[in-house]
């Protein structure tokens, strides 16, 4: 049954009520009737607008901050892999890799030395370069990604020997900068 | 002074850990973007906190989908950036509540000229004179009403998505919609433009 149709006072039998009971009742109906109508009618206003389009900045801001908890999401994996086959295979080269260590700080005399102890760590910056464009926040610094090569070293030291690790890291580092 | 974080470079995945389709963040923004941004504005004072709190809530959102934490399906997706918008602009509201001072009179001064100062909604060029209008009357009526109007108008929810957002039964999330429409209603009559 049509909506409309249904709220028609022409619809009501004028036999089965009172003639005054029917009138109000009608004139009830007529009103409810125009209000029903009036509302359509604002809700077919209002579906005439649709949301205003972002901005080309709000745009890109939004896009870098997705990316961005992209490969934050993408770097918790690398430590913490979900498939446990990786997370075991990665349990065992760290187990190699702390054996190596633990026999390298092997001295001539044959002790093994607390050589972590006295271990110094050097880093000298290689490269760096920007590779985001300004982060901001409202109320915030604006914040600026870069990528840093590092070369870290590690020096162990004992009474006769010195060993030097050199090991190359690429970081990707955040930071804040003001504006003038 | 300049603070820094660390952590580790990675190139973000191009799919997921399920072997599933590539998740296209980009369109995705493109499509629901507009819609809650307009939500957005309608739950904070200004546009700026409008803006990080969509920023923060995307950012909650990819988290939770990639990282698996999100058990629903990608049509979820829009229902939980609205929650997490509303959630947000909740905290912040409190936050703002706290603090009465002089300044904070001064700065809801120049709130209120920012937040009527950027468009919610677009039209086509013929309708452009009703526009302000529009969103004057919807600025008007309580904001518990124009919420339900912005989320099943603009935002295309459900009544039960609406009140799964909002936390609030079903009911009063309808009878929300049909008070806000006849205060609409009432305020044109007082305030009539030409249609």
């Amino acid at each position: 049954m049509d909506p409309e149709e249904a709220i028609t006072p022409s619809n009501i039998s004028a036999t089965a009520l009172p003639a005054e009971l029917n009138s109000r009742l009608a004139a009830a109906m007529t009103a409810a009737s125009n209000e029903v109508r009036s509302t359509i009618q604002i809700e077919q206003l209002l579906k005439r607008f649709s949301p205003a389009t972002m901005s080309l900045s709000t745009q890109i801001r939004n896009q870098q901050a997705i990316k961005q908890a992209r490969s934050k999401k993408a770097s918790r994996h690398a430590f913490f892999p979900r498939n446990w086959t990786t997370g075991l295979a990665a349990l065992l080269c760290v187990s190699i890799l702390s054996t190596a260590i633990i026999s390298m700080s092997q001295f001539k005399d044959g002790t093994t030395s607390a050589a972590f102890e006295n271990s110094l760590v050097s880093r000298n910056v290689i490269e760096s370069k920007p590779v985001q464009d300004l982060q901001w926040k409202h109320g915030e610094s604006p914040q600026r990604s870069y990528e840093v090569l590092y070369e870290d070293s590690f020096v162990i030291k004992n009474d006769n020997t010195t060993i030097i690790i050199t090991v190359p890291n690429k970081t990707r580092v955040s930071i804040e900068e003001s504006v003038l | 002074m300049k603070s820094m974080n660390h952590h580790h470079q990675q190139s973000p995945p191009d799919h997921d850990d399920l072997g599933q389709e590539p998740i296209n963040w980009t369109t995705w923004l493109n499509d629901n973007g507009p819609k809650l941004l307009l939500y957005a504005r309608q739950q904070c004072r200004r546009d700026s906190d409008a803006e990080d709190i969509l920023q923060e809530a995307l950012v909650q959102l990819v988290r939770a989908v990639e990282s698996g934490d999100f058990r629903g399906q990608p049509a979820q997706w829009v229902s939980y950036a609205y929650t997490a918008i509303r959630h947000r602009s909740m905290d912040r509201g409190r936050h703002h509540d706290v603090r009465k001072n002089y300044e904070e009179k001064l700065q809801t001064i120049m709130e209120e000229e920012d937040h009527n100062s950027m468009p919610w909604l677009s039209c086509a060029a013929d309708d452009e004179y009703l526009r302000d209008g529009v969103e004057k009357l919807l600025k008007q009526i309580p904001a518990e009403f124009s919420e339900v109007i912005v989320l099943k108008i603009w935002g295309e929810r459900t009544f039960q998505q609406i009140a799964d957002i909002l936390g609030a039964p079903l009911a009063t999330v309808s009878s929300r919609y049909r008070y806000g429409l006849q205060a609409l209603r009432k305020l044109l009559e007082n305030n009539p433009i030409e249609l």
